[in-house]
Parts: structure tokens; C-alpha cells; sequence
């Protein structure tokens, strides 16, 4: 892509995400509008990522691993470094989704996603 | 008897139900002791069972055999009315039947006896209430009456509580049904919505202008292409269980050499076994092994065998994959060292819908129903499919046999 089209955001943002295609495609598109990206696999690789590196939002897959989503929350709030981080929950099952909103994250939205949606909430917090 | 009844009709659960009628019949009886003994539900079965007992402890008659078969204890049970005995011992039905002829030694003593079916709506014997006093000629005819008006009002209300039970079975299965309705389809949907969100974002990406990185190109074309491939073969599995379930599956049938067909399976699962870092034997006997089918179900089967031996083994681990016969069959067998399959779950893995996991945690997508495919393709042409695992982490074999062509 043309270099000048890039604008430079100061944000990192988490994907957490256990289908390589997904995660990997989503970093690539939010790298594309300049952002830093770090990924992890499932929650309890993104607690630890969390513990290293500062980002300004969490992209959440609720469906996963070992840690899922719904674990990942919990343990998130439970750290008081970490709370704070604005968590998006991106599911492909829309009563996930509405459970998660409920759950009062920043916000919750179905696979596949709403790109402009995205990059707005994305900016606002990054 | 009425006060009674009233609390019966409201009373639901049969066990107590059965304990308070037995109760409260012994005392208007004026027996010594009573019992509620009770047909089960199937009517092709005459086993009877000791519900309730009242007047005397239980252990009293714990050592006893239910007497299913005696001339005098049978009646009750056949609709033959009440029977009412001054002195059962001296009954003339009394003591004919083995191997006690009579009551067994330990008995309590019994002469007066009273023995009343409770009969439902429907005609059915739902079981007997039978009383017993040591003396003789105990029971008077108004005893008999208070009885048997008992018995009506009890039987009214096991026949309610039985269709309550029956009911609530019912919903419970229908709930059930209900709720992997939903499972499945929020499966179906998450597998689905998957590989699209993948390709959207990669759209996007490429919208924004190709990528000045060459492999970041590469990537979202493989990806793509990956996904797309993925979304074909579920729409394709839904496609072939719905057509297995309303049984329209429509076999090209002619002689297959098994052993062309397993090979291209094995290589059409080649390239993901090898990305994976799994290695794959094969030992497929070339020597015309022929059976009659539709090679492109039999590859299926075998893809779908294979597929999923790479998706539950570890890498640096091993599927092998053995082809023979003997005189009648061909076997087909893939060996896998993955993850193994818990004694529990084996009986499931052939059904629609079965995943070991549950969803919020599975490390594997997929809709569950490749196996199930597999099992009914293999069914339909005369053969059988047996899955085998010693345990989780002991690795899965998959057998299948199907007829040779004679």
C-alpha cells in the first residue's frame, strides 16, 4: 500500500483469538490503518502479554482453549493493572455476543465483523 | 376415607402417595399389618414389587421373596376381585403352589386376610393393597367396603401421578431435544460465520491497495482460499446429513478397487498432515481388493477417517492407515497415536452433533458430523464402521469393513 495512506496511531492493540485465519487477518487490517498489534491465542497467553506490554484495547473472541473469553473477563478484572483496559468482545455467535454486552464490556460485536464500527471504537480508545 | 382422598388427589409424588394410602387402609381395615405391592409399568410384565408396609418394620419381610405365584396371592393381581379370607390357611387355594406351600418359614402370622386390587380408568391391575392379622375372621365386610373405596381414590390418583410423571418426561425430553437443537445451531452458525470473518478482513485489508509486503499478500490469498475451502466442506456435510436424514443419500454404484480410492484420500490429506508435522504410513494392499459402492462416498469415508486422525493428533505424531482383506471383507483401518477418545464419549462418536468438547472451550472446530457420515455411508453399503480407544491420550482406531464383491 502506499506509505502516505498510512496514518501513525501511538496504540497497541491485543487480539485475542484462537483461529489463526482470523487473528492473523485482523492484525494485518488494523497494521494496515497504522496501528501496533499484538496477538495472542487464548486468554491465558493474553494475561501474560498483558503483563509485559501496555495496549489501549483488547479484541476478544470468546470461543477458545485452554482460556476462554468468558475466563479471560474474569481473570482481566480481577488484576487491577489490567482492569481498566477497554476489552471489545468479537464473537461469531450472536448470544454470546449479547451475553458479553451484558457483561458490561466496551463492546460487543458478532463475526464476521463491522469494520468502520470497529476501527471507530478502535480510535476512540486508542 | 374421603378426608383421605382429597389429600391423595393433591398428592403427586408416588412414593409417598403409595405409603400414605397403605397407611391409612391398614388402620381402617383393622389389620395388624398391610402392603402395597405394584405392577410396573409395562403390562407384558407380571413382576410385582413391595411399594409400601405398614404396621410392621420392613426387615420384617426383607428376607421374603414378593410371592408372584401363588393360587391365593395371584387373584389380586389377574382382576379377580377382592379377596376377603376368615382364615387364609384354611382356604382351599391355600398351600398348593412350591416351593413354600403355605407361608415360608418367618412369616408373621397370618389367618384373616383381605386383599384388594387397585384397578385404573383404564381397566389396567395397578397393583394390590393386602392385609393381614394373626387372629382369624378379623375383617368384616364395612372393612372390606372402607377398603375397597380406598383403593378407587388411590388408584384415581397413581394414575394421576403417572401421567404427571409421564408428562414431565415428556417436556424433560423435549427440552432436551431442544436444547441441542440450539447447541447445534449456534455450532453451525460460529463454523460458518468463521471462515467469512477471516475473508472479510482479509477483503478489507486488499481494498486498502495490494501489500507492500509480498508474504502478508501471499498469506491473505491462502487464507482466503483456506477459508473458502473450509465453509465449501461444511455446507457440504450439513447438505449430506440432511439428505441422510430425510434419506435421499443416492449411491453410484459399481465395482470400486478400494485400494485407488484410499489412496487418493491419503493424498488429498498429504499436504495438512505434513503442515502439521504428523506422519503418515500407509500400508494398502494393491492386490484388487473389490467391493461394490460409489467411489466418491467410499473416498469420503476415507477422507473423513483420515481428516479427522490429523485433527486429533498432536504434532510429531503418527496415522496409519492399513488396507487388506480376507475371504468376505475388506478391512479399512486408520490408527492414530492423538489424543484418544474417553470410554465414556465412545458410544457417542458416530452421532450427529457429538463433539467431546463443549463449544466455549473446544480446541477443534467443526460441526460433529463428519463421523456420523462416515458411519451411515459405510452402513449403506453393506459394511460396518468400530471405533476403539483405550482412553484419553492412547490414540483412536477407526475399522471399517465392507462386503468384497463375490
Amino acid at each position: 500500500m502506499r506509505r502516505e495512506d498510512v496514518t501513525t496511531h501511538s496504540g497497541c492493540v491485543l487480539i485475542v483469538e484462537d483461529d489463526r485465519d482470523t487473528r492473523e487477518s485482523l492484525a494485518a487490517l488494523l497494521e494496515a490503518e497504522g496501528y501496533r498489534v499484538l496477538e495472542a491465542e487464548h486468554g491465558a497467553v493474553a494475561l501474560d502479554v498483558l503483563r509485559r506490554s501496555p495496549v489501549c484495547i483488547i479484541l476478544l473472541d470468546i470461543f477458545m482453549p485452554i482460556m476462554n473469553g468468558h475466563a479471560f473477563i474474569q481473570e482481566q478484572r480481577r488484576d487491577p493493572a489490567l482492569a481498566g483496559i477497554p476489552v471489545v468482545v468479537m464473537t461469531a455467535d450472536a448470544a454470546a455476543a449479547g451475553d458479553a454486552a451484558r457483561r458490561g464490556v466496551a463492546e460487543a460485536m458478532t463475526k464476521p465483523l463491522d469494520h468502520d464500527r470497529l476501527l471507530e471504537v478502535v480510535a476512540h480508545h486508542c | 376415607v374421603s378426608r383421605v382422598g382429597r389429600r391423595l388427589s393433591a398428592e403427586l409424588d408416588l412414593d409417598s402417595l403409595v405409603q400414605d394410602v397403605t397407611d391409612a387402609a391398614t388402620a381402617l381395615a383393622g389389620a395388624q399389618f398391610g402392603a402395597f405391592f405394584a405392577k410396573g409399568d409395562d403390562p407384558r410384565d407380571d413382576a410385582l414389587t413391595l411399594l409400601a408396609l405398614s404396621g410392621v418394620p420392613r426387615d420384617a419381610f426383607a428376607s421374603f421373596p414378593v410371592p408372584r405365584d401363588t393360587d391365593v396371592f395371584r387373584a389380586t393381581f389377574t382382576d379377580k376381585g377382592v379377596v376377603r379370607l376368615a382364615d387364609v390357611t384354611k382356604d382351599p387355594r391355600y398351600g398348593r403352589n412350591a416351593p413354600h406351600r403355605g407361608m415360608p418359614p418367618g412369616h408373621l402370622r397370618v389367618a384373616s386376610y383381605l386383599a384388594v386390587p387397585v384397578v385404573s380408568r383404564s381397566g389396567d391391575v395397578l397393583g394390590g393393597l393386602l392385609f393381614g392379622h394373626p387372629a382369624p375372621d378379623m375383617f368384616t365386610p364395612r372393612n372390606e367396603q372402607l377398603v375397597v373405596g380406598l383403593a378407587a381414590q388411590a388408584a384415581v390418583a397413581i394414575d394421576n401421578a403417572r401421567l404427571f410423571e409421564a408428562a414431565q418426561r415428556a417436556r424433560e425430553a423435549a427440552e432436551e431435544a431442544s436444547r441441542a437443537k440450539d447447541e447445534f445451531l449456534s455450532v453451525v452458525s460460529h463454523e460458518l460465520r468463521t471462515p467469512l470473518a477471516s475473508m472479510l478482513n482479509w477483503l478489507k485489508v486488499l481494498q486498502k491497495g495490494r501489500p507492500d509486503d509480498d508474504s502478508r499478500f501471499e498469506r491473505a490469498v491462502a487464507s482466503m482460499e483456506r477459508s473458502t475451502r473450509i465453509q465449501v466442506k461444511l455446507i457440504d456435510d450439513l447438505l449430506d446429513v440432511s439428505r441422510i436424514v430425510s434419506g435421499r443419500i443416492r449411491l453410484d454404484a459399481r465395482p470400486v478397487v478400494l485400494s485407488g480410492v484410499v489412496r487418493a484420500a491419503i493424498d488429498a490429506i498429504a499436504p495438512t498432515a505434513e503442515a502439521k508435522g504428523i506422519r503418515l504410513e500407509a500400508a494398502v494392499d494393491s492386490n484388487g481388493v473389490v467391493v461394490a459402492g460409489d467411489p466418491d462416498r467410499l473416498q469420503q469415508v476415507a477422507w473423513n477417517l483420515l481428516s479427522n486422525a490429523v485433527k486429533f493428533t498432536p504434532a510429531a505424531g503418527l496415522v496409519h492407515v492399513a488396507l487388506d482383506a480376507d475371504d468376505a471383507a475388506a478391512h479399512l483401518v486408520v490408527r492414530d497415536t492423538g489424543r484418544g477418545i474417553a470410554a465414556d464419549f465412545l458410544p457417542h462418536v458416530f452421532e450427529r452433533f457429538q463433539q467431546a468438547d463443549a463449544a466455549a472451550t473446544r480446541a477443534q472446530s467443526g460441526i460433529g458430523l463428519g463421523l456420523a457420515i462416515v458411519r451411515h455411508l459405510v452402513e449403506i453399503h453393506g459394511g460396518t464402521v468400530a471405533v476403539a480407544s483405550a482412553g484419553e491420550g492412547t490414540g483412536t482406531t477407526f475399522t471399517v469393513t465392507l462386503p468384497l464383491v463375490s
